[in-house]
């Protein structure tokens, strides 16, 4: 089975796309129709942070030689009962001039900044994290990479210079002690920057940038983890539309702090539910019927000042309008033929990648809502997968819904 | 099957959690005795992960938080809501020592312990209940509380921005490993959410007997602009920090085993530095429309 695009990204012309399936980054251009114009592989050993330990203790061992007869370090191999190790490109995010490309990998933890020259890249560096990034910015100057990890750390890359630090020597420009979900510099019209940072304990947070320890304030309605938040341009730097785990979308006024709007998606979605859909047994009701459903993606439509509203494991998603002052109104639902994985837009259309044997991506016209499969687009897909075990378990974000028991 | 002592301490807590379900929130007009707590059956392991999703009640606001049941002796009649709001944290109350000693010096201001351990912030819990029906004709200590909570995570849903004029962090758990280091209590990243629930002016008391602890404390504290250091001299003159070397129960235990206390106090600076303008934004903002 060929491994699918776990994440798509177009530019803001609609002429470039961007599919990561697996380890592999594949770049489209669109001419007459789309053509693959160059593609990356990450090809750093899955097990990088246990050789990296080796490698250490190797050189101290050297060092240390002379002085004792203790035993050379082991090559570290997983036992055979390891589970298999998943890496993906996580993230793939444009600068906002569209010059550069910047991807985070599984393997080391990385941040890969590309250069773009039409088609096709140029690696400028690749900055590995102590932590596994998970959401990733850029200043609003693209001088800087801002990154958020598993951990809740945010650091700050230069985007351009060559020099790599050494993971443990990376300090956190700002830190929540809960998973990042979302990191996003925004402007607030009058000259400043702001870093909105948000995650899995419902939190958004609002910090200066660069003097992100000056914290402005919060905004307060979630009460699931936040999965995505967008700056709508339209809206002229004063709305944010944030979803996750709760059935609503919220939309707020933030630079006085205060909900814009709410946006209940419940009845929308519901027909659409499936058993996949369905709490988990531990936590489920008696008659054993309890679905929930989770926003797992915010796509702007800034040619049509609505938002694509997408959602985990289902089979449809919903355009909403943005008013200027924050107002969320549901325009309509359109269904898929299959599960979504993730979407992209662009001035001209949307493309989704969605679960499926063949033909997974589906490019969308904005005004008609119909689609085309892109056929040309999938078929230069040469990523295979044959581990065992779910594969779209690993894109669900409903997982990181909070079920403690303690 | 259950041995003696176990279940005795079984019994002794489900006799504790009846009166706490009746007096938590009562006002105490009628007359009852109720025994302090035992520490005994309240022990529970010192570590706790604050990383892990405990099952924890917090509200989604500090709009949201009904402190009306935490100090009943401060609820306006009219509003039913408090006339005032808590002002002093003691993050990591433990025992609930300091709180203690503390309510009788601020007998105007609201004072929480924050503990994320749920069997001592019981015993807290009873040790207040316990206070306040004994001192019922003087209506002491009906100015102090504890909540259980995760103050690493959850201390902005708690408290507005500049609400607390000070902060206790006393003997934290120092988190040796160096692995584990995130979890300590003062980092930089987490200074930033102190520096916005304290006001402008507002103290950061620290203490520990972990002298690598302290040197960590003092450099993260040292190294966050909103944060400046305050004098010995300032350090002997002020109540707070004699109470926080005597009153606390780690702080007894550590005088009893002739072991150091470090103790570092820092001030919420006043200059709240204005961002520096980024002229080229503007221009950008320009380029992509």
């Amino acid at each position: 089975m060929k491994h699918p695009f776990q994440k798509v990204l177009l530019n803001e012309k609609g002429d470039l796309l961007f599919a990561g399936a697996g380890q592999k980054l594949f770049v489209f251009q669109r001419r007459e129709n789309w053509q693959l114009t160059d593609s990356w592989l990450d090809t750093v050993d899955h097990n990088y942070a246990l050789i990296k330990e080796y490698e250490a203790r190797s050189r101290k061992f050297e060092q240390e030689a002379a002085a004792g007869d203790r035993k050379p370090p082991k090559v570290p191999t997983p036992g055979p009962g390891a589970p298999p190790k998943l890496c993906y490109i996580r993230d793939i995010h444009l600068s906002r001039n569209e010059k550069y490309l910047i991807l985070t990998t599984d393997t080391d933890k990385a941040v890969v900044v590309f250069e773009l020259n039409g088609g096709s890249l140029r690696q400028i560096k690749r900055q590995p994290l102590p932590k596994r990034p998970c959401a990733v910015s850029t200043s609003l100057d693209d001088s800087t990479v801002v990154v958020g990890d598993k951990f809740g750390d945010v650091y700050c890359i230069d985007m351009l210079s060559a020099e790599i630090k050494d993971e443990k020597d990376m300090v956190p420009v700002l830190g929540h002690v809960s998973m990042l979900t979302g990191v996003l510099n925004v402007s607030d019209g009058a000259g400043n920057e702001l870093v909105v940072t948000t995650d899995r304990d419902e939190h958004i947070r609002l910090s200066r940038f660069p003097q992100s320890y000056i914290i402005e304030r919060w905004l307060f309605e979630h009460e699931e983890f936040v999965a995505s938040i967008v700056a709508p341009r339209w809206c002229r730097d004063r709305v944010l539309v944030s979803g996750g785990g709760d059935p609503f979308l919220c939309s707020w006024h933030w630079q006085e702090g205060v909900l814009a709007d709410k946006l209940d998606l419940s009845a929308a979605v519901e027909p659409y539910l499936t058993e996949e859909h369905l709490v988990p047994s531990r936590f489920q009701n008696e008659a054993g019927d309890l679905k929930e459903f989770t926003v797992s993606q915010l796509v702007e439509l800034p040619s049509q000042n609505r938002l694509v509203v997408l959602f985990d494991k289902m089979s449809a998603f919903l355009v909403v309008s943005v008013a200027e002052d924050g107002k969320l109104a549901l325009e309509r639902t359109v269904a898929v033929a299959s599960p979504v994985i993730c979407g992209a837009a662009s001035a001209l259309s949307l493309v989704l990648s969605v679960r499926g044997a063949e033909n997974c991506l589906l490019e969308y016209t904005l005004e008609s809502w119909t689609c085309v499969e892109l056929r040309e687009v999938y078929g230069c897909n040469d990523v295979e997968w044959d581990e065992k075990g779910d594969l779209f378990a690993s894109f669900s974000v409903n997982q990181l819904r909070k079920r403690s028991e303690h | 099957m259950m041995s003696d002592s176990l279940s005795k301490r079984k019994q002794y807590r489900e006799a504790k959690e009846e009166t706490r379900k009746v007096l938590k929130h009562a006002r105490f007009e009628d007359s009852q005795e109720v025994s302090l707590p035992k520490k005994r059956f309240y022990r529970q392991r010192a570590h706790s992960n604050p990383f892990s999703d405990h099952k924890l009640e917090y509200p989604k606001s500090p709009d949201s938080m009904d402190w009306s049941k935490y100090y009943p002796g401060f609820v306006d009649s009219d509003t039913g809501k408090l006339d005032r709001k808590v002002e002093i944290a003691d993050i990591g109350c433990g025992f609930g020592g300091l709180l203690v000693d503390l309510a009788p010096h601020f007998p105007d201001s609201l004072i929480l312990g924050m503990e994320i351990r749920v069997q001592v912030t019981q015993y807290v819990e009873d040790r207040i209940i316990a206070l306040r029906v004994k001192h019922k004709d003087t209506n002491e200590y009906q100015n102090i509380s504890v909540i259980r909570a995760n103050a690493m995570k959850f201390l902005p849903n708690f408290f507005h921005k500049g609400q607390l004029s000070k902060m206790f962090f006393c003997f934290p758990d120092p988190h040796f490993k160096q692995r584990k280091h995130k979890a300590r209590i003062i980092t930089k990243t987490l200074l930033s959410e102190y520096a916005y629930v304290l006001r402008e002016g507002g103290v950061v008391y620290t203490i520990t007997d972990v002298k690598d602890l302290h040197e960590w404390m003092v450099s993260h504290l040292d190294e966050h602009p909103l944060f400046e250091r305050l004098s010995k001299e300032w350090e002997d003159q002020d109540p707070c920090v004699a109470i926080m070397r005597e009153s606390t129960e780690e702080g007894k235990k550590v005088a009893r085993n002739n072991g150091d206390k470090f103790v570092a106090c820092y001030r919420r600076s006043l200059v709240d530095p204005k961002p520096e303008r980024l002229p080229e934004c503007v221009e950008y903002t320009d380029d992509l429309s």
